[in-house]
């Protein structure tokens, strides 16, 4: 009898829960006719809608278990999925988008993380990297980390390859590695799942407003406490993604001396025999 | 005339080319403090005291390769396959004006940072040409004070 008075008792809570999420479906799914996208984005964003729309709301509810009859505010199921993404309004002044102009736009909003390192041989190296952090710290740079021989910094994008430059010409390169790390539809995907997390929060606070029993209440501070700490980590990662994009990362080791040759050449004798004759080696032992 | 005389005038010709042609002595003054171990045929030898070695070789090219690509040769070889470390490139010229190139390298041996000069000319014959190499090997930091007065001295090469 108390289970049939607690089931009466939250099924209008349910109902209003339920009304609320189809709603927030519906004014998504218009949004989808208004943007227009990178074909594989536009793709990827079709099909999660798909995926989404064909499963009912209830049925969802149902399966994440959270308003089970016998399952408390602290031993839920996992929360339904949210509903996909809004699309982003389309470009200014376009009314239709060949695929190329849509590459070009779309290379235009790349994100990308610069990260290099370099192997500097060098007359001196306590001068070469007192010089070097100067030149970081003039173009609005930092110092990360510092040992004997190696420093890293963090450069402004925009002054990561200007910077490249300046330590070629500052000595014999002798290793050199950069790598690019395109974020762009990290980001992109991350900015959408916030938003959606950020106008459920604002339901459920509606929602907490008009609920008046223990239960009710209890049950939407848990979802609140959930989005809450999803939408904290996703600004978390925003601004570190943020940051990464913003400064690239440059690690510079300087040396005095040059490496010890390689012990395992590509060819072993030149095909001019002469060529064979000279060298440090030659010279040493054969003199 | 006749062909009896002919004969030795042709031979006195052609080994009066072919000397010019290949250098049969090299002529060079080594810089202050070397000390000449060797002087022979397309071989000239020096040492300091610390032991700084100074060694000029003369080598036959019967494919008459340029100067330009002995460089690249050199380069291919001595940096991508030996794995120096090429500090500093530079063109340089003998007594007769002639143009080369020259490189320092470096690289480490047992623990050792040791530099080399090398330069090289391509003296033009008439079969074959002559590829002239001056190579000076230090310890990095002999090299530094010594490197001068062998370039200095390729002035003095013909």
């Amino acid at each position: 009898m108390m289970r049939a008075s607690l089931r009466a008792r939250l099924s209008p809570i349910l109902t209003v829960l339920v009304v609320g999420q189809v709603a927030a479906c519906a004014s998504v799914d218009k949004s989808y006719a208004r943007a227009a996208y990178a074909p594989e984005a536009e793709e990827a964003y079709r099909n999660d809608g798909d995926s989404f729309e064909s499963e009912s709301m209830p049925a969802t509810v149902a399966r994440a278990g959270l308003f089970a009859a016998d399952s408390g505010a602290a031993d839920m199921a996992p929360p339904p999925p949210p509903p996909p993404p809004p699309r982003a309004t389309p470009l200014p002044g376009t009314t239709t988008t060949t695929p190329a102009d849509e590459k070009v736009a779309e290379a235009s909003r790349r994100l990308v993380i610069y990260t290099g390192s370099m192997a500097l041989l060098v007359p001196q190296t306590e001068p070469a990297i007192e010089a070097f952090l100067a030149h970081v710290q003039s173009v609005g740079g930092y110092l990360q980390n510092r040992s004997a021989a190696s420093i890293t910094v963090r450069v402004p994008a925009a002054t990561f390859f200007p910077t490249l430059d300046l330590v070629r010409k500052s000595g014999q390169v002798t290793d050199e590695q950069i790598s690019a790390a395109d974020v762009t539809k990290q980001v992109f995907d991350m900015e959408l799942r916030l938003q959606t997390a950020e106008e459920s929060r604002k339901r459920m606070l509606k929602l907490l407003e008009s609920a008046t029993r223990m239960e009710d209440i209890l049950a939407i501070e848990a979802q609140l406490r959930r989005l809450t700490d999803e939408i904290e980590g996703m600004k978390g990662s925003l601004r570190t993604l943020g940051d990464q994009i913003a400064f690239s990362t440059l690690t510079v080791s300087f040396f005095a001396n040059a490496p010890a040759p390689n012990p395992y050449p590509t060819r072993t004798q030149s095909r001019f025999p002469w060529i064979n004759q000279v060298g440090i080696e030659r010279v040493l032992s054969e003199f | 005339m006749g062909t009896r005389n002919f004969h030795p005038l042709c031979l006195s010709l052609l080994l009066a080319l072919g000397v010019s042609g290949s250098g049969c002595t090299i002529a060079m003054v080594v810089p202050d403090r070397f000390l000449v171990v060797q002087d022979e045929w397309g071989s000239k030898r020096a040492l300091t005291p610390e032991e700084s070695k100074l060694w000029v070789r003369e080598f036959d090219d019967d494919s008459k390769g340029t100067l330009a690509f002995w460089s690249e040769a050199l380069k291919a070889d001595l940096i991508k396959s030996r794995g120096y470390t090429l500090v500093e490139e530079a063109t340089v010229k003998d007594a007769n004006g002639r143009a080369g190139m020259s490189m320092v390298l470096e690289t480490t041996l047992s623990g050792r940072p040791v530099r080399e000069f090398l330069a090289v000319f391509v003296v033009p014959g008439w079969f074959s040409n002559t590829i002239r190499v001056v190579e000076y090997v230090a310890d990095k930091d002999a090299f530094t004070t010594e490197v001068e007065g062998v370039r200095t001295s390729l002035g003095t090469l013909h």
